[in-house]
């Protein structure tokens, strides 16, 4: 995108220009045809939450941005979850038991998305055990709030 | 895609020692984790999976939910860097930036990147161009609703008119014609009754019963001027002779004075002969003069006034008359006795 400063003025100017044309021309056309595009979430969902953290414009386009990036941000993770689960599938089994062979269903487990969500910064542990009370135990099982 | 329910440590475990609250969704945004589960449901469902678990489905609701309210935080702070309270396009490209500098996007090593083309715009646009749309399954209304409120007029609105500058909820302002001198409006519009209403009455209360001799009330400047100063009985401006028609005073005076003298008569004359010649003078030379004493200055100056200007008619007087003629009559034997001592030490 940034051309070299060291070429000469005209040039530079010649690939300024058309640097910044292309450097435009992603967000208009993005721009452009969100309108076109409807998100899977909605735009009041999104509206809401975003008024409640003090978001406010009137553009639609912004509001819509928003929830393509949210919706490609969750497609994300569960596309990693989708790996971490078809891993687990494909894993060969080290029991010996008689078992029939693996269900090629696809299922969304909490573990495959702990794991996924752990590249995100997101820490969400699912507790192995139940106790009988909250003191049991030495450390507090961290979960996510 | 089947919504398994295999998890059974979902519903939280309601005992009386430790209540596990659902920290996932609180009364407030039930409405908005219930619609996110829905979309959560959808993207999973085109990213692949035909299965899952209820909880990871909160889970993943309660995540998006979150990251939205992210998003909004962080363009509503550099919106806020930038000096402005609207937020802009380039403030939401910042804080995409922000949150995929944990994971990386193009171009992120370079500071001078144009926004307009960053990596996450890019991703963006691969997104909406090439993907599959997947709409959101049904249409919800924009929520939250909030319930329109009756607004409550404290008066009525009929000469409502709309002042830009003053807000709806104050109170509105009283009827124009009550508080101006308007001659036309005054008798037209508003009863007189109405107008009076606010203020003390003094002229209903100082009203002879039945037939006060009271004028009607034309639309002369004395009298509008009388109406309106009426609040302030002491500024009413003098009346000119005869022109309110009020009923003739009884002056009780000398029917009073001389049924005093006379229940004094035989006391009188016991003391002597000369106070009787002193009587006749007293009866026949003395004015009717109507003093209160001891009761307060007003109706005292009103007396002096009216007898120098020679008009002995008036309202108040008159209603004064009458409900303190016994008393005066107590006050003036109180008088005369302290007058001459020497017939109360007789008495």
């Amino acid at each position: 995108m940034m051309s070299g400063s060291g070429n000469s003025s005209g040039a530079a100017s010649t690939a300024g220009a058309d640097g910044r044309h292309d450097d435009d021309a992603a967000l208009t056309e993005l721009l452009s045809s969100l309108m076109d595009y409807t998100p899977t979430i909605p735009d009041e969902l999104v509206e809401h939450y975003l008024g409640r953290s003090g978001f406010n414009c009137p553009d639609l386009r912004l509001t819509r941005l928003v929830a393509v990036a949210t919706q490609k941000f969750i497609s994300d993770i569960a596309s990693d979850a989708l790996q971490h689960s078809k891993a687990r599938v494909a894993a060969p089994i080290k029991d010996n038991k008689s078992k029939q062979p693996k269900d090629k269903r696809l299922v969304l487990t909490m573990e495959d998305l702990s794991k996924a969500l752990r590249e995100y910064g997101v820490n969400l542990k699912h507790p192995e055990y139940f106790a009988d009370s909250p003191l049991t135990g030495t450390d507090p099982p961290t979960r996510e709030e | 895609m089947t919504y398994g329910g295999g998890d059974a440590a979902r519903e939280p475990q309601l005992d009386s020692q430790n209540t596990l609250k659902p920290r996932i969704s609180t009364t407030t945004n039930q409405y908005g984790h219930a619609v996110s589960r829905i979309s959560v449901t959808q993207i999973l469902e085109a990213t692949g999976f035909e299965h899952s678990y209820r909880r990871p489905i909160d889970a993943l609701a309660d995540v998006l939910l979150r990251y939205i309210s992210h998003v909004g935080k962080l363009s509503v702070s550099y919106a806020n860097m930038s000096g402005r309270i609207q937020c802009n396009v380039f403030d939401v490209i910042l804080a995409l930036e922000e949150i995929a500098s944990v994971h990386g996007f193009a171009g992120q090593s370079d500071p001078n990147h144009s926004l307009s083309s960053s990596g996450v715009v890019l991703d963006l646009w691969r997104v909406v161009g090439k993907e599959r749309e997947v709409p959101f399954a049904g249409s919800i209304a924009r929520f939250p609703v909030t319930r329109s409120r009756q607004v409550e007029t404290s008066q009525d609105t009929e000469n409502e008119v709309e002042w830009g500058h003053i807000p709806d909820w104050l109170p509105s302002f009283p009827d124009p014609s009550t508080y101006t001198n308007n001659s036309v409006s005054n008798e037209s519009s508003v009863p007189r009754k109405q107008m009076e209403r606010p203020h003390f009455s003094f002229r209903k209360f100082f009203s002879v019963n039945g037939s006060d001799g009271l004028a009607p009330i034309g639309n002369t400047n004395v009298e509008r001027e009388n109406e309106m100063v009426q609040r302030n009985p002491y500024l009413v401006p003098p009346l000119p002779h005869r022109e309110r028609q009020v009923s003739d005073m009884t002056i009780p005076s000398e029917r009073k004075a001389v049924s005093v003298f006379e229940t004094f008569a035989p006391v009188i004359e016991a003391s002597g002969g000369e106070i009787v010649e002193e009587r006749g003078v007293i009866s026949s030379k003395r004015p009717a003069v109507r003093f209160r004493i001891g009761v307060g200055t007003k109706s005292m100056s009103k007396m002096l006034s009216l007898r120098d200007t020679g008009m002995k008619e008036d309202l108040w007087t008159v209603k004064e008359e009458e409900m303190d003629s016994k008393k005066r009559r107590a006050e003036m034997i109180l008088k005369e006795s302290m007058e001459k001592p020497n017939e109360l030490a007789q008495l």
